[in-house]
């Protein structure tokens, strides 16, 4: 009975995704035992936390059958407003930052979420439009100019610093687990218990599976794409002041640290197993999915190769995942005589 | 009822042209619009000279990704296909003219590697939509990462540069007047018009974008038709790579990396359905010379390259809403017809 559990587990694609994270790390600590220590791994929490955020947000997204490429942008504007709110008021409070931050990626979500429901604008081509012009309001209405580690408001710093244990290293250094982890679980949590605990999040799986079902099933498919696009808006909003505190700088137009991996994170997700055409994919899926190709990106230096060659990888193993699961998939409708998509 | 239906404009809304006509009247609107504001600085031949030196690598992937959502699916691999093209074809150049080999038949060599790599990225597109039946959009998208991963591997993200005299100089070649690598778009743009309007394939291209289960059970060899289509979108990539190697003089990954919202841009703009099966080459092409006119009117007005994107962003959606109410009133148009219908059967 529980053999036949795990079976039906590594069957799935976030088991074998999980399977290859777990080779993955032996052969990285099998060529370089350094990698292998607890301080490294809290590192990567802290470093990934925010992609995780977002994560959460868009697997909404891809569950209800849509693609969001602006979430990135939400996530740069949102942060960097409430970071020239906080400089410019002198309220030099967390929980301030974080409304701010939220309230703007709420109303870009809702925009989102209203062109998207109202003109039945395709999702992709809608928010590739929308992207560009919240950077083009925000810089109308707060400018663009970079804010450097010494302006950057003291609050951010020191939620960027503030850990939640420290263990010291013989060397007299310390490591330690970043607050970031407390966001993160929350809002893990609280998207696990969205998704599954609640009507609206019943229809976005609904909405994902069929829109016409959903719609005949009595769901209210404007309160329901509100609902994900203005949820997507606040995770950014979130992982923007994140991302901010974690670097201590931004520069709204040329920063490469959010900007830009929009599409690594969907594809991410997909690899861990989520449907890019909607209606399946876990909370669990989006974490393994993104923990897979941010190893890539910070594990390849312990192989002894340059970090040019994380796309290379990541590249490699979503054509392979996407080929095994098209290809089951492609099977099964050829037995079932479907050949609608 | 009769006037309903037969009105000039309803008649208009009802065909495809209705879009290059808008279109043509943008087109006409920007130009002297343009004129009258910039004067003689935009309406120079200067001005126009560098124009056409600029349509033609993003015109390429346009037409590429306009092919692509014509048969119903995207191609967002091309600037990552024309970034691998353009690496692999400078590092062939170099590794044949370096050693006091012949330039010429080094550039051939390294244009010709290009194209192929190009073709062959295109094909791999095929494959995995047709053989191994990836949605498009997933399929282009892990090998947009695939191809930008393998030429970063290989250039470590370093530009690629030293080419031959003879090389920069096929960028900036001019036959009366006009550069040549505009006469080259507008060559293969016709071709590629001729193709999709005169054949079977082309006609073949529109009917699976409309509809693939009834062009499967119409006798079409949808697989080869797939191949056949993005490996075309990879030979387009792969000209526009060369272009781009070509008029920079060198070659490097994240060159053109902007394009891609701006030919899907181009291709909507130019009334191709993001569905599938509608739009007009000769659309794209209007659609390609609207948009680099106002990027030139920008530069010259010196507007910021971040609220050019937000104009961008504005227009894709302003686009997209118009298209929205243009189809609702279409069906809005059919429907008395029908119940018209209805009610006279009963009477006859």
């Amino acid at each position: 009975m529980k053999s036949n559990a795990i079976k039906k587990f590594f069957s799935k694609t976030e088991g074998y995704i999980l399977l290859i994270v777990i080779v993955y790390c032996i052969i990285v600590a099998a060529v370089n035992p350094n990698f292998m220590t607890p301080g490294n791994f809290l590192d990567l929490i802290r470093s990934s936390s925010w992609y995780w955020i977002l994560g959460f947000g868009v697997l909404l997204v891809l569950l209800s059958g849509g693609i969001d490429v602006s979430y990135t942008a939400i996530a740069i504007c949102s942060g960097y407003v409430s970071a020239c709110v906080i400089q410019r008021t002198g309220i030099e409070n967390l929980a301030f930052a974080f409304f701010i931050a939220i309230l703007i990626g709420l109303w870009f979500g809702a925009i989102n979420g209203f062109l998207i429901h109202y003109f039945r604008l395709p999702t992709l081509i809608a928010t590739l439009g929308t992207k560009t012009i919240f950077i083009g309001i925000m810089a109308a209405l707060v400018g663009v100019e970079a804010i450097n580690t010494d302006h950057l408001p003291a609050v951010f710093k020191d939620f960027g610093l503030a850990k939640l244990f420290t263990v010291p290293t013989e060397t007299g250094a310390e490591y330690g687990l970043s607050v970031f982890f407390i966001p993160l679980v929350i809002l893990g949590i609280l998207t696990w218990f969205i998704l599954y605990r609640t009507q609206i999040g019943r229809s976005v799986v609904a909405l994902g599976n069929s829109e016409v079902s959903a719609e005949r099933a009595g769901y209210n498919l404007f309160k329901t794409r509100m609902f994900i696009y203005m949820y997507v808006g606040a995770l950014a909003a979130v992982a923007g002041v994140i991302a901010i505190s974690d670097v201590a700088w931004i520069a709204p137009l040329s920063s490469t640290m959010i900007r830009g991996t929009e599409l690594t994170i969907i594809a991410a997700l997909i690899i861990g197993g989520v449907k890019l055409t909607g209606g399946e994919g876990t909370v669990f899926a989006s974490i393994i999915g993104l923990l897979l190709v941010r190893l890539f990106e910070t594990t390849l230096i312990f192989l002894g190769l340059t970090s040019s060659w994380q796309n290379f990888f990541t590249g490699l193993v979503f054509v392979a995942s996407l080929s095994v699961t098209s290809l089951q998939r492609a099977r099964k409708r050829r037995r079932m005589l479907l050949f609608e998509e | 009822m009769k006037k309903g239906i037969n009105s000039f404009g309803d008649r208009l809304l009802q065909s495809e042209d209705v879009n290059v006509l808008i279109l043509t009247i943008t087109f006409v609107a920007v130009l002297v619009v343009l004129s009258i504001v910039l004067g003689g600085t935009f309406l120079s031949a200067a001005n126009f000279q560098s124009m056409g030196f600029q349509i033609p690598e993003f015109g390429l992937l346009s037409l590429a990704m306009s092919l692509c959502m014509l048969a119903g699916g995207i191609d967002l691999s091309i600037v990552g296909n024309a970034n691998l093209s353009s690496v692999l074809a400078a590092y062939t150049l170099l590794a044949l003219s370096e050693n006091g080999g012949n330039p010429i038949i080094a550039i051939i060599v390294a244009i010709v590697v290009g194209l192929v790599v190009g073709v062959g990225c295109g094909l791999l597109n095929g494959l995995l939509i047709a053989k191994v039946s990836i949605l498009p959009i997933l399929a282009t998208l892990s090998t947009m990462i695939l191809y930008d991963g393998i030429a970063m591997a290989l250039t470590d993200g370093k530009t690629v540069l030293g080419f031959p005299l003879e090389f920069s100089k096929m960028a900036i070649a001019k036959a009366g007047g006009i550069p040549g690598v505009f006469i080259v778009f507008v060559v293969v743009a016709i071709i590629i018009s001729l193709v999709l309007t005169r054949t079977f394939f082309g006609k073949n291209i529109y009917l699976y974008g409309a509809n693939k289960t009834v062009s499967l059970f119409s006798g079409i060899r949808v697989n080869s038709l797939i191949l056949k289509t993005y490996a075309i979108s990879g030979l387009f990539a792969g000209i526009a790579g060369l272009m781009l190697m070509a008029r920079v003089n060198s070659a490097k990954v994240g060159y053109g990396d902007t394009y891609l919202l701006q030919t899907m841009l181009v291709s909507i703009l130019g009334g191709v359905s993001p569905t599938g099966g509608k739009g007009k080459v000769l659309g794209v092409f209007l659609g390609i010379l609207v948009l680099q006119m106002l990027q030139s009117g920008f530069t010259l007005l010196g507007v910021e390259p971040y609220f050019r994107n937000f104009i961008w962003g504005v227009v894709l959606i302003g686009v997209m809403i118009a298209n929205f109410y243009i189809e609702r009133s279409k069906k809005k148009i059919k429907r008395p017809k029908a119940t018209a219908k209805e009610a006279q059967q009963p009477v006859a």
